[in-house]
């Protein structure tokens, strides 16, 4: 009995390490700064994890699935210059706006998803490709020049609150426990998880291999134009530039959240552990007022022992039964 | 025995010698220092010009680019066959194998934008060894192998923020420092120019720096957490309109007054001042100094004499001055500072 409880306790410490690495950060961060523990500075943690979060829910299911999708970043953008420029900042069109942007970004996570289950292109090659041909259209229909005034709407969705959550992080809370429904309690979960960990095991299982792949990517893409409205919705401005970068965030959060890349391993709440890791960390060096070189090292070093620990073979299970558990 | 005759002659060499001699130094005496003698470069136009460019990825870029294409389409269309222009997207490496490009392209006049000041200095000395006059527009070289260089003085520039802000604050008060993206020199540079600023007011203590490489999600994030860390602020010193964007974006969601501001000539931050009266102080970005380059390359080729290094000026303007520059009638990625004819204005940047 007493061995039982120890493996179900070290289970849960090696599947849910990025948390003890949460709560140390916030440990430090109630020692060092009073400030931090606010409500107000809570809730604007909350909200700015949001569209890395939904960003990086998506990036989640894929990598699970045995992919990778660097192209998330340019159709966050090209939602965000899409939404500025359908409304020019008028909500008449808004809900038509929307509709079309998500479809947009389901089309493009379609595509990808195309070439590598159909055609066998490399996950990252074509990700990479696609999300440059996309950024490329964009630039030349608005010539770079977007209009960049949005709706009230959009603004609703990104910075406005709903008593006193946000509406960012309600929309991502909700996003993360269906997906997590998703992929622990139904059949296409399974199939996404049997895809990523053996793909010929699981196609003699009767798995769609191919379209499971796809749907992982329309589910990105889809996830990726939500997080691309709540970004410019947050900010109250589309501009071309906003969302350069997170694709490789919300790999770093994915990975930090314990999901294995190579496909088959993972859960949402690890991803979500790592995103609040990482916007948390970034919240906290600007409070400690740290100088910007030391910013970077506490992140990346912070960061990588997450990763590490998780990589490393840890014998949680003798560590709870030496301590008589 | 020396006849009249020969006498004659030997004088009317010597003196012939003499002139030339004498002329030369007078002709070298001519270039005022800090100019650059471009005789070797005179060639019968029309030319093809190159340019070695960064890419047009945001608004600044996009305007610069403008005035690039009007100096060589329109303004100087009649001095140039060509211009052939190949962007590396802020890549050193790719803007290399670009100018190597553009010179076996057989261009007569080379135009970079550097994407680093260190990484170009063997490509932009390889160039103007080959006998190519090289201008180089906005950031530096490590190296005096160029023709002419047209930039803003971005210490300067850093200085008129300090400079407003302290008097606006009549020498007192707490302010916070947006600048653009860590170890850039462009961003030292401004930093160096507001701590020279603010030198001069020692009771306006800076609160935090903070780098939000000129995004206004960055910028916004940070001043969530300054505004929660910092009960008084009393004015933001932001390099820029966009992170000033954000910056105020986050005062509006707490709730707060927002302090005097310093920003620059963009659009989109002139729609907001004007939306919420915000006093601030806009510091031109400079990206008209493009066609300055042109004018100069037009010089260089025709062989008169350009300085070595231009400043290009900068245009600062208040709160009261804004219906002047803010265009509603625009998109907000116009600059109200350019030299642009209203003809290509309205067809880059009409709503």
């Amino acid at each position: 009995m007493k061995e039982k409880y120890a493996s179900f306790l070290a289970q849960i410490v090696k599947d849910h390490i990025v948390y003890l690495f949460l709560i140390a950060v916030l440990i430090i961060a109630a020692i060092l700064s009073p400030q931090f523990f606010k409500l107000q500075n809570l809730f604007n943690i909350l909200r700015q994890a949001s569209a890395l979060g939904l960003l990086a829910i998506g990036q989640t299911v894929v990598v699970i699935a045995g992919g990778i999708d660097v192209s998330v970043a340019a159709i966050m953008q090209l939602a965000g210059v899409t939404i500025a420029e359908i409304t020019k900042a008028q909500d008449k069109l808004v809900f038509v706006a929307i509709v079309t942007v998500l479809f947009m970004g389901t089309a493009i996570g379609f595509g990808n998803g195309l070439l590598v289950a159909k055609r066998k292109v490399q996950p990252f090659v074509s990700t990479l490709f696609v999300g440059l041909l996309v950024t490329g259209l964009r630039l030349l229909v608005t010539k770079a020049t977007p209009s960049g005034g949005l709706p009230a709407f959009i603004r609703f969705l990104g910075s406005d609150s709903l008593g006193p959550i946000p509406n960012a992080v309600i929309i991502f809370g909700c996003t993360a426990l269906m997906i997590n429904f998703i992929l622990s309690k139904t059949t296409l979960g399974r199939s996404i998880y049997a895809v990523g960990g053996n793909p010929a095991t699981a196609f003699f299982s009767g798995v769609k291999v191919d379209r499971i792949t796809i749907f992982s990517y329309m589910l990105c893409g889809f996830l990726a134009a939500i997080a691309g409205l709540v970004l410019v919705g947050y900010l109250g401005y589309a501009d071309q530039n906003i969302g350069i970068g997170y694709e490789w965030d919300s790999i770093a959060a994915v990975a930090v959240g314990g999901v294995v890349l190579g496909g088959g391993r993972g859960k949402i709440s690890g991803t979500i552990a790592g995103v609040l890791l990482m916007t948390v960390l970034l919240n906290l060096v600007l409070i400690l007022k740290l100088s910007v070189e030391y910013q970077f090292v506490i992140r990346g070093v912070v960061i990588i022992a997450a990763v590490a620990f998780y990589a490393g073979q840890w014998r949680w299970k003798r560590l709870f039964l030496s301590k008589g558990v | 025995m020396v006849t009249k005759k020969g006498l004659t002659a030997f004088m009317a060499i010597c003196f012939a010698f003499t002139f030339v001699l004498f002329s030369s130094f007078a002709l070298a005496e001519d270039l005022l220092p800090g100019m650059v003698d471009t005789t070797k470069y005179k060639k019968k136009g029309p030319w093809l010009a190159g340019r070695a460019a960064l890419g047009d990825t945001n608004a600044w870029m996009t305007m610069f680019s403008l005035h690039f294409n009007y100096g060589i389409e329109e303004k100087y269309q009649k001095d140039f066959k060509g211009f052939k222009v190949a962007s590396c997207f802020w890549n050193p490496v790719k803007q290399i194998a670009d100018i190597e490009q553009l010179v076996a392209q057989g261009v007569d006049i080379l135009f970079v934008d550097p994407a680093s000041e260190g990484a170009l200095v063997g490509a932009v000395e390889e160039v103007y060894d080959m006998g190519i006059p090289v201008v180089l527009a906005s950031t530096g070289v490590n190296t005096d192998k160029y023709t002419t260089w047209v930039s803003r003085d971005n210490i300067k520039a850093g200085f008129l923020y300090a400079n407003w802000m302290g008097k606006k604050l009549n020498g007192k008060g707490n302010v916070v420092v947006l600048m653009g993206m860590a170890g850039s020199s462009y961003a030292e540079d401004v930093l160096r120019g507001v701590n020279q600023g603010l030198g001069a007011f020692p009771d306006i203590k800076i609160l935090e720096t903070a780098y939000c490489d000129w995004s206004p999600v960055k910028a916004k994030e940070t001043m969530e957490v300054f505004i929660q860390s910092n009960p008084k602020i009393d004015g933001i010193i932001s390099d820029g309109g966009q992170m000033g964007l954000g910056a105020v974006e986050a005062l509006l969601d707490a709730g707060k007054k927002i302090p005097p501001i310093t920003a620059d000539d963009w659009n989109g931050w002139l729609r907001m001042a004007k939306q919420h009266n915000i006093d601030f102080l806009a510091v031109s970005g400079g990206n008209p100094l493009s066609l300055t380059c042109v004018q100069l390359a037009t010089k260089i080729m025709r062989g008169e004499p350009v300085p070595k290094i231009v400043e290009y000026p900068i245009v600062t303007f208040e709160k009261d001055q804004l219906d002047q520059y803010y265009r509603p009638d625009l998109t907000d990625q116009y600059f109200a500072v350019h030299e642009l004819p209203e003809a290509w204005i309205k067809k880059n940047y009409s709503k």
